[in-house]
This record gives structure tokens, C-alpha cells and sequence, in this order.
């Protein structure tokens, strides 16, 4: 069975999938060789293609108890973070981390140590993570910040490596209701990016930056600042997943058209410096077009990176001048700015600082252009996100995650992924 | 049609699960009836944590307690009898296992049919005594037509089929309120069909069990096969002479 990431880059492995139904069995005994969990397949590059075995998680999405008054949920891994959202919304509870898409598992979350727009008061979704269960090819262990202590660092934000998480427990925070109301405000330089969005995170829940880089030497875009208000509590059925969905034979993105999307996105937000929008509108807005199918056959990268905050404004505007320089076509980019609150992973992507995201069309000189920026961002101290990342060498990975080789000693040896095999291959010391 | 409260036997199977969390809004009550302890009460407690007001288990055996009354069980842990009875459970062997082995070709037997026919006549019992209720039975479009790598599984669901049949006509001509629904799911991943390498036009649980789930709030009466155009498919099938069936088997 062909295996492929979001962005469908690296190429589709082929490789068993198996599926995992009950979180009793211990799959390490039934399978031979190493295997990898998987859920959603979300990410966007091989942390989630397994070297030999996929382990389909999503089949145990069962949510094993739900405390109303405490706002505490345990669920198998398998379960996607807008099906929880969906049992817990209605009681007034909302998951504190949500990413760009609901389509997400509690084990992907876990094992990517997962960030969203609330990163400056909530930290990344680890931090939220009480105790759960990971079953490994000698056992069970239950991890919790003071028992297996090790295992529980290692996990969140361990990509899967050290086994496969059985069930989590994840402490919730109170929504009002399912609606929330946004502040959209245009800023068009980078210098109020950073001044308008401190202001915007010192009272409102959820803050980020659309940025429109079409236009060479101009950064302008809005940022999105929303909080949950009153409003009634429905919820929404899951959106479509479209994972058989067809390709576009060759990428609709060109730099007019981007062009064009842009300036009409741009004025179309800041005609409406209010609105009240429902939650799934507010975090999932990719969630209802096949997004990736739009880049067509040869698939996307998405790069993200952080740059560390006493070099923040600089280092944004240097990778923006590289993509311009490049003269390629983005489509999608989103400005962040992360808090300084620390992440417990050992390998969690987030440091204080700010995080740029572009999608970009794969071609030669994209990847050219990506290849010098995250070289630029080894060399300033900043991270690429693994979950995101394709391209990245081995010797960039060691040094922005020096921790790795803990995490290397504490894997599981039957789980492996080709992502791990690319970033260890070979160590240049 | 009233859907206060149903009665799920092999509630942990995949289909009858996502039936069962479909059904969280309409029904009240839900009695799940399985074999595996463990499972059934992950099931039970996933129902719960969904927003199911109230869920009761019983261990229940398809080969060990073929006879028992798992209808009146029900009654007495809900103080009446359920609106409608889901019955779900079912084994599908490795056909090369079976054709010449007796003891395992008896217990799929046991399991498939025999359990479940026995079932049917208490839930006729008890259904027809109190005037009204909803049975719906999961078969197979494997019924249809032996063929030749599950015609043991095909003919132990084949006899539900013409069972159900017979009692919807009985039904049909004492009660409007008495229903019988034959589900035909065509291919589904599920554990059950783990083992099968080649599923052609496999379908997700959920979307099955969101299909049962709406043909149970409707009051559907009939045969159903899920997807729809399973229907079409199976229409051809039934009609294609041996000797084509035979060269295009899988």
C-alpha cells in the first residue's frame, strides 16, 4: 500500500498498513520488523512514513471518560481533535492547542508537540498532556510528569519514536460557546506586525498573522485576533477529509494569481474589521478545500521556522528577502510570534521567538530557496519544524535539536520513521 | 417511529459502534450486549463520555448462550422493553479454513445464524406482545451469491436474509408499528475484515453506521444495502451465469 505525506513530499512509500482496533493488544507482538503509529497523515513531510510498517491509529478513537465539571478528557490516540472538541464544546470545555486542521490525533499531537495560536498564553499542546499510556516492545508504561518521567519528556515531541500512546489525558480550558469573536487588523510592515500583535496578545485568546509576500520588498497582511463569546453551543459535522480527492495535474499557483488572491483576501478582511465566527471557521479555514490537491502532482514543502526572539525582526526579514530573491510563488504565509513559555518535549519545535510558515509549490527553486533559508536558520540558532520539514539536512537537524541523541538512547528500537532515518544517517562529529 | 432506547448485541463490532454514536442524540437509553469484557466497556464508557444519558452493558456469548433471552435482560435493566434491537454480531473465517474443517464451519454456523435466528424469536416475542419495535439485522451483501471464496459465510448470512423476509410479511400484515430491517453492508475495514487483502468499493465504518443510524431513526422496513449501489452491484452479480462468475472470481 502507497503511504504519503500531506504535502505528498518525500515522495509515497510503499509499505504495509495495519490497522490498530483495540489499544489492549500490544502491537508489537503481530507485526514483524519496525513500525511507525500513524493517524491523520497531516504532516507535512516523512515524520509520518513509516520505514516498514504503518500502524493505523485512527481506529481507536474512543473517548474513555469525560469529567464536565473539571474540564479533564481521556481518549484513545486515535482520536481527532475536532471529534473531541465536538463532545466537549457542547459542555464548555475547549481543547487550550488546536493546529491549522481538525484532522489531527491526540497521538499526532502528542508526538509532534503540537503548537497553535494560542501559543502565548497556552504553550504547545504537551504542556496540557496530564499522563497517558504508551505501550512499547517490552511493555506498558504509564508516563506522567513524575512517574517514567523520561518516557513522558521523550514522548511529547518524540515523532512517534518511542512508541505508540494507548490513551492521554488532556486538561481542557472553558469556552463560552462554540462562536468567537475576531479582531482583523491590517498592519503592513513587519515593524507593526510585531508591535500591533504584543497588544493584540495581552487580551485576546487566539493571535495570528496572514501575510501577503506577493509583492517583492512589501510585507503587509492582517492578524487575526479571536476569542470565544457568547453564542449558543452547536457544533458542526466533521469536515470532508478528501484523501481520495484527485490531484490537480500541475499546481494552479502562479505569482499573478497569488497576486490577485491576495490583494482580494487583504481588502475583503480589513472591510470587516469585526465578525463573529464559529470555532471551526476560526481554526480549521483550510479544513473545507483539499488544500494540498491545489499544488498539483509533484506536491508542496511547507517550510517552518522559528527565529529566537532577540533576533526576531532581522531574521523574519532576511527569510522574507530570500523568498523574494527566489521569485517563487506563495501561495500561503502565516506569521506567529511564540511566548516565551517553555515546552516540555525534548524535541519540541517552539522557543521564544517567531515562527514563519510558507507553502510553497515544489520546484528546483524552491527547493533551493528553502534549502539556504534553513541553512540561515541552523546558523542564527532558530529550528525547523520536523513535523513540516523534507529537506532539512542531518547535520542542520543535530544542531538545532541537540537533545536528539536522548531521544535516540530512549526510542523504542522496532519504531522508526523516514525521518528519523534521514536526520541520523550520518553524524558529523 | 419512538427510538427511546435500543438493544445493540455485538456492540463492539466497528459498524455497530459508529451506529451506536450516531444514534447519542435520538436515543436515551442504550443496552450494548458483546462478549469481550474489556471492549465492551470501552465502548460503554466512550457512549458515556459522548453524552449517551444512559448505557448498560451484558456479557453476552453467541455460542455459549444461544437460548438466552437477551431481549428480557434488556427489559429488565431499562423496566421496559427496547424500542428497537440492533443485532450486529457476526465472524467471517478464512474461507480455506473452513470448507473442510466441521468444528469450525458448526461454530460459524452457531455464531452467524443460529445465534442469531434464535435471538429474533425472543425480540418477535417480546416485540409482538407489547404491539411495537424495530429489528434490524446486519446481513451481508455477500448473501446475494455463494461464491467461491466465502460461500459458508454467504449462506449462513443468506438464511437471515430470507428469515427476515418472511417475518417483515408477518409484520407487515398485523402492525404498521412493527419493522424489520435487513442491513447489507457491502465491503467495510473493520476488524472483521482485517484479513482480506483485496476489498474493492470498501466503505468506513462511520459512513455505515451513519447510514443505519439515520435508516433507524426513519423507521426503515426492508432490505438496505449500504452503500446504495450495492444494490446495482449485486443486481449483476446475482444474474451472471456460473461460467462468467467463475473466470472473473475473486
Amino acid at each position: 500500500m502507497s503511504i504519503r505525506s500531506w504535502t505528498g513530499l518525500p515522495p509515497a512509500v510503499s509499505s504495509h498498513a495495519v490497522p490498530l482496533h483495540w489499544t489492549g493488544e500490544n502491537p508489537f507482538d503481530g507485526i514483524a520488523g519496525t513500525l511507525l503509529a500513524r493517524g491523520c497523515g497531516r504532516s507535512y513531510g516523512d515524520v509520518c512514513l513509516p520505514c516498514e510498517t504503518a500502524l493505523v491509529c485512527t481506529p481507536c478513537d474512543r473517548i474513555r471518560w469525560f469529567d464536565r465539571e473539571r474540564g479533564i478528557v481521556r481518549t484513545e490516540a486515535g482520536a481527532t481533535l475536532g471529534d473531541i472538541l465536538r463532545t466537549t464544546i457542547p459542555a464548555g470545555w475547549t481543547l487550550p492547542v488546536l493546529p491549522g486542521t481538525e484532522h489531527v490525533t491526540v497521538g499526532g499531537a502528542i508526538a509532534n508537540d503540537i503548537h497553535g495560536k494560542s501559543h502565548h498564553w497556552a504553550g504547545t499542546f504537551g504542556r496540557w498532556v496530564e499522563r497517558f499510556e504508551l505501550i512499547r516492545s517490552d511493555g506498558r508504561y504509564l508516563c506522567t510528569p513524575n512517574d517514567n518521567a523520561e518516557l513522558f519528556a521523550a514522548t511529547i515531541g518524540g515523532l512517534g519514536l518511542t512508541g505508540i500512546v494507548a490513551w492521554a489525558e488532556l486538561r481542557l480550558v472553558p469556552a463560552r460557546s462554540a462562536w468567537m469573536a475576531t479582531q482583523n487588523i491590517p498592519f503592513s510592515s513587519l515593524d507593526e506586525f510585531f508591535e500591533i500583535g504584543s497588544r493584540l496578545e495581552r487580551s485576546a485568546e487566539y493571535v495570528v498573522g496572514w501575510c501577503d509576500l506577493s509583492e517583492p520588498g512589501s510585507i503587509r497582511g492582517i492578524l487575526h485576533a479571536s476569542s470565544f463569546c457568547e453564542g449558543d453551543r452547536r457544533t458542526r459535522t466533521p469536515s470532508p477529509r478528501f484523501d481520495r480527492a484527485p490531484s490537480l495535474p500541475f499546481s494552479m499557483w502562479s505569482r499573478p494569481l497569488i497576486r490577485l488572491a491576495n490583494a482580494a483576501r487583504h481588502w475583503s478582511r480589513s472591510q470587516r474589521p469585526t465578525a463573529r465566527e464559529h470555532y471551526t471557521q476560526v481554526f480549521f479555514p483550510l479544513d473545507r478545500i483539499p488544500w494540498n490537491r491545489l499544488f498539483g502532482r509533484r506536491g508542496f514543502y511547507q517550510l517552518q521556522a522559528v527565529v529566537p526572539a532577540r533576533i526576531e525582526r532581522e531574521g523574519i526579514a532576511e527569510i522574507c528577502r530570500r523568498l523574494w530573491h527566489a521569485r517563487i510563488p506563495l501561495p500561503l504565509c502565516v506569521l506567529k510570534r511564540f511566548g516565551s513559555i517553555a515546552s516540555p518535549g525534548w524535541l519540541s519545535f517552539p522557543i521564544a521567538g517567531t515562527s514563519i510558515a510558507v507553502d510553497v509549490p515544489n520546484t528546483s527553486r524552491a527547493r533551493a530557496a528553502l534549502g539556504t533559508i534553513i541553512a540561515d536558520v541552523a546558523r542564527i540558532g532558530g529550528r525547523v519544524y520536523p513535523a513540516k520539514d523534507a529537506l532539512m539536512t542531518a547535520e542542520q537537524f543535530q544542531r538545532m535539536y541537540p537533545d536528539w541523541q536522548r531521544l535516540d538512547r530512549v526510542r523504542d528500537l522496532r519504531c522508526c520513521s523516514q525521518f528519523w532515518k534521514r536526520v541520523t544517517q550520518r553524524t558529523s562529529q | 417511529m419512538k427510538l427511546d432506547s435500543i438493544l445493540i448485541v455485538g456492540a463492539t463490532s466497528a459498524i455497530a459502534e459508529a451506529t451506536a454514536r450516531e444514534l447519542i442524540g435520538t436515543c436515551r437509553a442504550f443496552v450494548l450486549a458483546a462478549r469481550n469484557r474489556e471492549r465492551l466497556d470501552a465502548v460503554a464508557s466512550d457512549l458515556r463520555s459522548r453524552g449517551a444519558d444512559a448505557v448498560f452493558t451484558l456479557d453476552y456469548d453467541a455460542q455459549r448462550d444461544v437460548e438466552r433471552d437477551v431481549v428480557a435482560d434488556a427489559e429488565r435493566l431499562l423496566g421496559t422493553v427496547p424500542d428497537a434491537v440492533l443485532i450486529a454480531h457476526a465472524v467471517l473465517p478464512r474461507h480455506e479454513d473452513v470448507v473442510c474443517d466441521a468444528k469450525y464451519a458448526r461454530s460459524v454456523l452457531d455464531i452467524n445464524t443460529v445465534s442469531v435466528l434464535v435471538l429474533c424469536t425472543h425480540v418477535c416475542r417480546h416485540f409482538e406482545w407489547r404491539g411495537s419495535g424495530m429489528l434490524a439485522v446486519i446481513s451481508s451483501v455477500a448473501a446475494d451469491r455463494g461464491r467461491r471464496r466465502n460461500f459458508l459465510y454467504a449462506a449462513s448470512k443468506a438464511a437471515l436474509d430470507v428469515y427476515l423476509d418472511g417475518l417483515r410479511l408477518r409484520w407487515m400484515a398485523t402492525s404498521p408499528a412493527l419493522r424489520v430491517l435487513t442491513i447489507k453492508p457491502g465491503y467495510v475495514r473493520t476488524p472483521m475484515t482485517a484479513h482480506l487483502e483485496n476489498m474493492p468499493l470498501a466503505a468506513q465504518p462511520q459512513r455505515v453506521g451513519r447510514t443505519i443510524a439515520r435508516l433507524l431513526r426513519r423507521g426503515d422496513c426492508g432490505r438496505r444495502y449500504i452503500p446504495w449501489w450495492w444494490r446495482l452491484v449485486m443486481g449483476v452479480v446475482r444474474r451472471l451465469p456460473d461460467r462468467v462468475l467463475v473466470s472473473v472470481q475473486q
